[in-house]
């Protein structure tokens, strides 16, 4: 299988010259499913960033982010542009700031549709009903109605998944898309994400810390620290025990917290 | 509705105090306008007689409750030195001050609004730090000074436009009232982009580091046009404040700077009243300006509501 998006030999230094990614390198297949794991500070949210070139202003990437051979790191903006959204979607951590507080939820949803769609009027808004519904949510009149702020954390990240896959992208890039919420409600959306991915058949990156939250969606695995790929297996062999130290310290970690499972979920392929 | 009905309650409430402060507090003035107008050598009996024709010999409270009712009636009194009604007098030098203060604010805030946004979208560019350098420049100087420097250029030296004063006919010469207004208006208008500048920067600045800019980016929205669905509004809800601080200082800069200019506007005659204790004039003046201050604020308030939907709604989901 041909990689849909692959990262080769990423770079991000600071204008000051300090290093922060080193020759991070992965790819994902289509309908793949990728999990980016590491402890705070190791650099994966800043490689999802740098994928979509949305790094801190002062940040520099040099490498390659090849999106079905197009190298998005060279695009110019407008293209860029073109690509954000529609080919590789992303979804934040923290769905409170990152949904606009003066806007309503239907409004931000048809924002990307009227964008990259050309919906408007009543055609985009039925679409952003039926998004809503995509991301299981419930009275989606009102709730389009609404403002950020006056919805439960679980809701405000379901709209961001909607708005994320409102164009129908071929990749969805997670940061930490759990962390910021209740337990209970973090099991929902990651059910919720698991059968987004096998429904629209978008390729996910997830990006967490938590190896436990990757395993449950991912089977790929790029185990990162200090701004570097430690090691390149999947979610199965790391559990069956890694062969980079750091990965079976991290597995070891994780189950000394939460006695974390051996996998036993089935490959996406023959889901559908 | 209810919150904006509400909102001018405190509205009428304050303007009532208001009116009381500037009041009592005139009355706590040292001098006598009766002993100002007649001047030295006057006798004891020559004084009562004005003060009682003035009505100074009243109780404060029987003066303040006359006042009130003649305010709110529309009438303003009666100038202790002209003997004509303060609502002419004041009338009269209206075409001056409101064009004055209006055109400088307007014109302050088309410059310093795209400015300042320009500013913090290239923080770190040339425009950007030459906005920062010349905007604190800008209030460190004052606001005479900037008007003494642009009548030596473009009055003294250039010879483009009058040094002060206004034409005798007023607005009936429209070419020459416009052309004696324009220093004085760039003169306010400098002064106050140059406050208003940093404000609108800085609310930018603010607004460009949330992270709901970063998700419309992501989804494909370029940086400007993710600033403008989604950051301006936000940007605003801060600027409007400053905006409406701003067209008060717009009205009392007015005031410093009719002098420079020697424009008879509100500002002089505010200026000539308190020299000669012209009690119902300069009384007049400062309750219109504060009831202009009070009456700014309570439109901002409403603004603010408008734009920020957290301010008017609950945080329950929409009916």
């Amino acid at each position: 299988m041909t990689a849909l998006l692959s990262v080769d030999d990423l770079r991000v230094e600071t204008s000051t010259g300090r290093t922060l990614l080193d020759g991070v390198s992965w790819s994902l297949d289509a309908g793949g499913r990728l999990g980016i794991v590491g402890e705070s500070g190791s650099g994966k949210s800043l490689t999802a960033l740098a994928v979509l070139g949305l790094l801190p202003e002062g940040m520099r990437a040099t490498g390659r982010v090849l999106l079905d051979g197009t190298d998005l790191l060279t695009l110019p903006p407008r293209a860029l542009g073109r690509v954000r959204g529609a080919q590789v979607a992303m979804v934040f951590q923290e769905p409170l700031t990152a949904l606009d507080p003066l806007m309503t939820v239907g409004r931000q949803i048809t924002g990307p549709l009227r964008l990259h769609r050309g919906l408007r009027g009543s055609a985009a808004r039925d679409e952003a009903a039926r998004l809503a519904r995509l991301v299981h949510l419930t009275d989606t009149e009102r709730i389009l109605r609404s403002y950020p702020w006056q919805l439960s954390g679980g809701q405000r990240q379901r709209v961001a998944l909607a708005m994320a896959l409102a164009c129908e992208p071929r990749v969805l890039l997670a940061d930490e898309p759990t962390t910021a919420l209740d337990v209970t409600v973090q099991a929902e959306v990651l059910d919720l994400l698991d059968d987004l991915v096998d429904r629209t058949g978008v390729a996910l990156a997830f990006v967490s810390h938590d190896l436990p939250v990757v395993a449950r969606v991912a089977r790929d695995l790029v185990v990162m620290r200090d701004g570097r790929v430690v090691e390149r297996t999947t979610v199965a062999d790391a559990l069956a025990g890694g062969e980079a130290a750091y990965t079976r310290d991290l597995v070891a970690a994780a189950r000394a917290v939460t006695g974390l499972p051996t996998p036993t979920r089935t490959a996406p392929e023959d889901a559908r | 509705m209810r919150a904006a009905l509400l909102r001018i309650g405190t509205l009428l409430i304050s303007l009532v105090l208001a009116s009381v402060v500037v009041f009592v507090v005139l009355r706590l003035l040292p001098g006598d306008s009766a002993g100002t107008s007649l001047g030295v050598g006057t006798t004891a009996d020559q004084l009562e007689q004005l003060r009682s024709e003035l009505g100074t010999d009243q109780p404060v409270v029987t003066q303040y409750v006359q006042w009130l009712g003649q305010v709110v009636r529309g009438d303003l009194g009666t100038s202790f030195v002209s003997r004509l009604p303060v609502a002419d007098l004041i009338t009269q030098k209206l075409p001056i001050t409101v064009p004055l203060s209006l055109a400088a604010f307007v014109m302050a805030a088309l410059v310093s609004v795209p400015l300042g946004v320009f500013a913090a979208v290239h923080r770190r560019g040339p425009v950007g730090v030459a906005v920062s350098a010349v905007s604190q420049l800008g209030v460190a100087v004052p606001v005479f000074w900037v008007g003494v420097l642009l009548v030596l250029v473009l009055a003294l030296q250039a010879r483009l436009l009058p040094a002060g004063g206004f034409p005798r006919t007023g607005w009936d010469d429209p070419a020459a009232a416009v052309r004696s207004l324009v220093l004085p208006v760039v003169t306010v208008a400098i002064a106050m982009s140059a406050v208003m500048v940093r404000y609108v920067r800085s609310a930018t600045l603010d607004v460009l580091d949330q992270d709901h800019l970063r998700t419309a980016r992501s989804l494909g929205y370029g940086r400007w046009h993710a600033l403008a669905r989604h950051g301006l509004r936000g940007a605003a809800v801060p600027v409007v404040s400053i905006l409406g601080i701003e067209l008060a200082t717009s009205l009392l800069g007015a005031v410093v700077i009719e002098n420079v200019f020697a424009l008879p506007g509100l500002g002089t005659l505010l200026l000539d009243s308190v020299k000669a204790r012209d009690l119902p004039v300069v009384q007049a003046l400062v309750l219109g300006l504060t009831a202009v201050v009070l009456v700014t604020n309570a439109l901002v308030d409403l603004a603010q509501r408008a734009i920020d939907p957290r301010l008017r709604l609950s945080k329950e989901v929409a009916a």
